[in-house]
């Protein structure tokens, strides 16, 4: 690529990071990675009746979330018998009509567990380009209407990088740089590539034991510059997003599937229970709080303005508080039905409703306060819900095994 | 990619052109001043004149992909080119798919799924040709179909029982599964001729073992692990000890001796409760009908433990074949002293194809060892010690051992 081409696009993704953030729900847990969002209205009840503005069919399975790029809803999927052709689809937010599908041949392993599938990664966007990640470790980078700009296939670099269960860390984007983060027992490595040509910028080595957490991106401001935090089986790392230097690390017991938050300065992870840091300009974390008892399951912690919402296998919804990560309150939302078959899907916090949506697709929607909560709708969706839906102005994008739902008035 | 400094192909063809032949090693002289090359009208005005260049220059700028990345700056500005593709020309997208490797197809796959979301004719009859070209790639001819199928279900509905012998396994794969969704439907004798025709192409271990259930509903037995070419009767030696993990690459016992397998041998096993404990080979045949070996059962229920699995293999002629494994557990699999797989990872999982590795047999007697390392890992779901092993040729056919000579008079 030219160096002007390279320029000129760099220019308009920052403009377009500028202009079009707003409400969008770029990555996986939304615009702070906390899974909160308080300017959204999505309808506290939805079935047949109301509620519902679309359903639409899917092409193959993803726990991967839904994301949304002005008025677009961009979604994953694998199928085939063997998990091995890949999707990028793009849907009109409004109408629910297909925009545009792209399809491509997996190039690495596709194994994994039966309930999950390749399509487990969310997919990221800077808002003009998306960058969609495998199980098998594809990564297509696609423009907004659809085309193909690069590609790569790290297992096709790397065919020992795979994990037969599958795998679902999702990428995130710091400046212009992809950083995807690749532990399992094999060959284990995170990687910045070059957001506008997939090139390498640096690859490092990580521990080999699996995880299957996400990177979380933490954002320069006043002295600091950009960092990206990594969370492996036994540590917690700090890098620079430019070359991959570890500047920041520190022994633990890391949770393998939930992913750490930002809130602020304050980075909050699933170590020893769960820790809460203060990130310096250098990188540097200082614990500010250990809560053990304060533990995600497969569903990572959702974070508001006053506190830290908790969900145990159980169906037991607690509330911790964000200043020293004490319990709050406690309140079984869930019956039966809805914890059957467990859940994997991070829940969703939109003002102050909590939205909770299980494996067997049963959904709750809960009323949280200060000082506890309470079921105020249900609804089954009729199918396998894995992934975290997406939040945008008034409506909500849930997708499962076999659909993509807008939960909206209109 | 909307950029002021890309909308012209002139433009893009002279970074492509100079990307791709930079790629190749060649010196391009008075290209080092970026702007002035970009602007030289003769250049943007020649290419623009042939299209079909144009796409052809672009293709090889992506063919050059290669590991880590490399060829990528390239590729994407090639790719501006390759996504404004016509479908009157997927063939030549479709043909350059039979030389790319996996990356650079993928390229290709999306500019094809751009070309035919435009308006224009899609080229069946064309698309059609290359499928039945079996000397072209399986991916390639395996998307060659996809396509027709999505542009004349019909007509690739009615190319599936042509398909059944391929030499594309996903492609054979959907004649199979036609076939035995035929089945379902037909009664005696049709239906059990019609599993039976299934089951002497099928490679896949589903469908063989689908065809085996459902010809055993009709009172016809299939000897599974014969179908799926299972290796059945093991020496088997240990444990060994592999505290810490520390032993995989580590030889012990009869991994000492490669090239000469004592089975008469006794080695130093691994300490158990204190005490050290001798280990000599034990011959086991295991009756399940897919191969699976449950150490935890014919060694014990040891962890931080290594196993090994010693058979011979008697091969009518020389030939290639692939070894395939599945085991929960860490793994080496050699053949006559070479290793040929080898897999330092733990309860991830088992599938009879799990991993696999390409080899030759030689003709006469071939020596099969397997090393078998299970961890410490106390959860309920990795206490599991266990292993299968297939030999198929490079069509996925099972390869049996050739015959024992009948004993002389």
């Amino acid at each position: 690529m030219n160096k002007l081409t390279r320029l000129a696009i760099l220019v308009c993704s920052f403009l377009a990071v500028d202009g079009l953030r707003g409400d969008d729900w770029w990555n996986f847990r939304g615009p702070q990675g906390t899974s909160a969002i308080k300017s959204a209205r999505v309808p506290t009840v939805f079935n047949e009746q109301q509620g519902i503005a679309w359903k639409i069919e899917l092409p193959g399975k993803g726990p991967s979330s839904p994301i949304v790029v002005g008025d677009q809803v961009i979604v994953t999927c694998s199928g085939g018998d063997k998990q091995d052709v890949l999707y990028v689809i793009s849907v009109d937010a409004g109408s629910g009509r297909e925009l545009w599908r792209q399809q491509f041949a997996a190039t690495g392993n596709c194994n994994c567990h039966p309930l999950s599938a390749n399509a487990a990664p969310t997919p990221v966007s800077d808002g003009r380009f998306v960058y969609a990640f495998f199980s098998s470790n594809d990564l297509a980078c696609l423009d907004l209407q659809g085309n193909l700009v690069w590609y790569r296939g790290l297992a096709f670099d790397f065919p020992k990088a795979r994990n037969d269960a599958g795998m679902s860390s999702s990428p995130v984007i710091v400046g212009n740089t992809i950083v995807v983060q690749v532990e399992c027992q094999g060959k284990s490595f995170a990687a910045g590539l070059d957001a506008a040509t997939g090139e390498t910028r640096w690859l490092v080595d990580r521990p080999q034991d699996a995880s299957w957490s996400s990177p979380l991106v933490l954002p320069g401001g006043g002295e600091r510059p950009d960092f990206v935090l990594l969370q492996s089986k036994g540590k917690l790392s700090v890098l620079q997003p430019h070359d991959g230097r570890e500047v920041f690390s520190v022994a633990g017991q890391c949770g393998l599937i939930s992913s750490a938050s930002l809130v602020g300065s304050r980075v909050f992870a699933p170590m020893d229970g769960t820790t809460a840091y203060e990130v310096d300009p250098n990188g540097q974390l200082s614990v500010v709080w250990n809560s053990p008892r304060l533990r995600a399951a497969t569903a990572s912690l959702v974070i508001s303005d006053d506190q830290i919402l908790s969900i145990e296998r159980t169906g037991v919804l607690s509330g911790f508080s964000l200043a020293d990560g004490e319990r709050k309150w406690q309140e079984r939302i869930l019956d039966a039905d809805a914890a059957q078959g467990g859940f994997w899907a991070t829940p969703v916090l939109v003002g102050d409703h909590y939205y909770f949506f299980g494996q067997s697709g049963q959904a709750r929607v809960v009323e949280v306060g200060s000082e506890g909560a309470k079921v105020v709708h249900s609804y089954d969706f009729g199918e396998t819900l894995l992934g975290s839906p997406a939040v945008v102005g008034d409506a909500m994008f849930v997708r499962g095994d076999q659909h993509l739902w807008k939960i909206a008035n209109h | 990619m909307k950029c002021p400094f890309a909308e012209r192909r002139g433009v893009l063809w002279a970074g492509v052109l100079r990307a791709g032949m930079v790629l190749l090693g060649t010196t391009i002289l008075g290209t080092t001043i970026l702007g002035t090359t970009l602007c030289v009208p003769k250049l943007e005005s020649a290419v623009v004149a042939d299209g079909s260049d144009d796409l052809n220059r672009a293709i090889q700028v992506v063919l050059a992909i290669g590991h880590e990345g490399v060829g990528n700056g390239p590729a994407v500005q090639a790719m501006q080119v390759l996504n404004a593709a016509t479908p009157a020309q997927i063939p030549e997208l479709l043909a350059a798919m039979d030389q790319a490797n996996p990356v650079a197809a993928n390229y290709l796959r999306a500019a094809i799924e751009s070309a035919q979301r435009r308006e224009g004719e899609i080229p069946i009859g064309s698309i059609g040709e290359y499928l039945a070209d079996r000397g072209r790639s399986s991916a390639s001819r395996v998307y060659a179909f996809d396509l027709l199928r999505r542009h004349n279900a019909g007509l690739a509905e009615g190319l599936i029982p042509s398909l059944i012998d391929d030499p594309s396994l996903p492609l054979r794969r959907l004649a199979v599964k036609r076939l035995l969704a035929e089945a379902e439907t037909q009664a005696d004798p049709t239906a059990i001729g019609t599993l039976g025709y299934a089951l002497s192409f099928a490679r896949d271990v589903d469908q063989i073992t689908a065809a085996r259930d459902a010809l055993a509903k009709h009172n016809i037995q299939v000897d599974l692990a014969r179908q799926l070419g299972f290796v059945l009767k093991w020496q088997i030696v240990g444990p060994f000890d592999h505290s810490d993990e520390a032993n995989f690459e580590t030889a012990l016992g009869p991994e000492t001796s490669l090239e000469q397998i004592d089975l008469t041998a006794k080695y130093d096993g691994k300490v158990v409760d204190g005490k050290p404990a001798e280990v000599v080979w034990k011959a086991i045949q295991t009756s399940d009908p897919t191969g699976v070996v449950n150490l935890n059962n014919e060694i014990g229920k040891i962890k931080s433990a290594i196993a090994y699995a010693y058979s011979e293999f008697e091969s009518a002629a020389e030939q290639d074949v692939v070894l395939k494994i599945g085991c929960i557990n860490a793994n080496k699999v050699w053949l006559n002293a070479q290793l040929v797989i080898s897999e330092d990872v733990y309860h991830n999982g088992m599938d009879p194809d799990q991993f696999s590795g390409t080899a030759k047999l030689r003709q006469g007697k071939n020596q099969l060892l397997v090393k078998i390392c299970q961890n410490d890992q106390p959860e309920s779901w990795a206490q599991e010690w266990m292993f299968q092993v297939r030999i198929c040729d490079p069509t996925g056919k099972s390869v049996l051992p050739a015959p024992e000579p009948a004993p002389e008079q």
